[in-house]
């Protein structure tokens, strides 16, 4: 999706015995444009994203939008997952 | 066509601890007064509406700080302060079959200040010069600072 930059980051939890999948994807600033003063675009964009990897991945995922240029760039090794899950 | 319209900046602000401060600090910085402010919020994230008195050098400066920032040209109708101002114009509009996404307001010089979007920029404007509406523009913001 274009609307979208290169950069996620792909969050794993366990609430109530269930895992969840939260997906964080940063927005490319020229997409931040003058339809972008209301919440009702960006909702209608997260909505998307996430039908969409429900339908590539049979799974449901939050997805949180960022702004431009907020995603942890690591040095040398790219981290893309966070795991949150205490295994006991 | 004359423009009837005033630059409102709007900011995508992440839900986190002083995210709306750091807008506020490099507008201090850089001398630019608000005029008016809102932000609409989700559990996420919330876009921050502003009017300020140099609406193009704000938008500058805050893109070069990395925030994502639109401009997006809303009327700036100035009203009668007195009871009932806001509804015989908001009639009007819906008269004229405009709807609007958005409205928020500010007194200011004894006027009240109704600032809204419309979904039809063209034909809003022709109701506000039919009906005589008195409107801000740009270059009216620096006097409200």
């Amino acid at each position: 999706m274009e609307e979208f930059a290169p950069r996620y980051m792909l969050i794993v939890d366990r609430v109530n015995n269930l895992d969840t999948l939260t997906v964080q994807v940063e927005m490319r600033p020229e997409f931040f444009t003058a339809n972008f003063d209301h919440l009702a675009p960006l909702e209608e964009l997260s909505k998307k994203l996430s039908n969409k990897l429900k339908s590539v991945l049979s799974i449901s995922a939050k997805v949180q939008l960022k702004a431009p240029g907020t995603i942890q760039r690591s040095e040398g090794k790219s981290q893309f997952v966070i795991d949150n899950r205490i295994i006991k | 066509m004359e423009k009837m319209t005033v630059s409102q900046l709007s900011i995508f602000l992440e839900n986190s601890n002083g995210t709306f401060l750091r807008v506020l600090d490099v507008l201090k910085e850089a001398n630019i007064s608000l005029i008016a402010t809102t932000i609409a919020d989700t559990s996420d994230y919330g876009i921050c509406r502003i009017i300020c008195d140099y609406p193009m050098k704000a938008v500058e400066i805050l893109r070069q700080t990395g925030l994502a920032v639109a401009v997006t040209e809303v009327f700036a109708l100035s009203l009668e302060n007195r009871p009932g101002a806001a509804v015989d114009v908001l009639k009007i509009f819906q008269d004229g079959g405009q709807n609007l996404p958005y409205l928020y307001s500010f007194i200011a010089r004894d006027r009240f200040v109704i600032v809204c979007r419309t979904e039809n920029l063209e034909q809003s404007s022709e109701i506000i010069r039919n009906e005589g509406i008195c409107f801000l523009t740009d270059e009216n913001l620096p006097q409200f600072s």
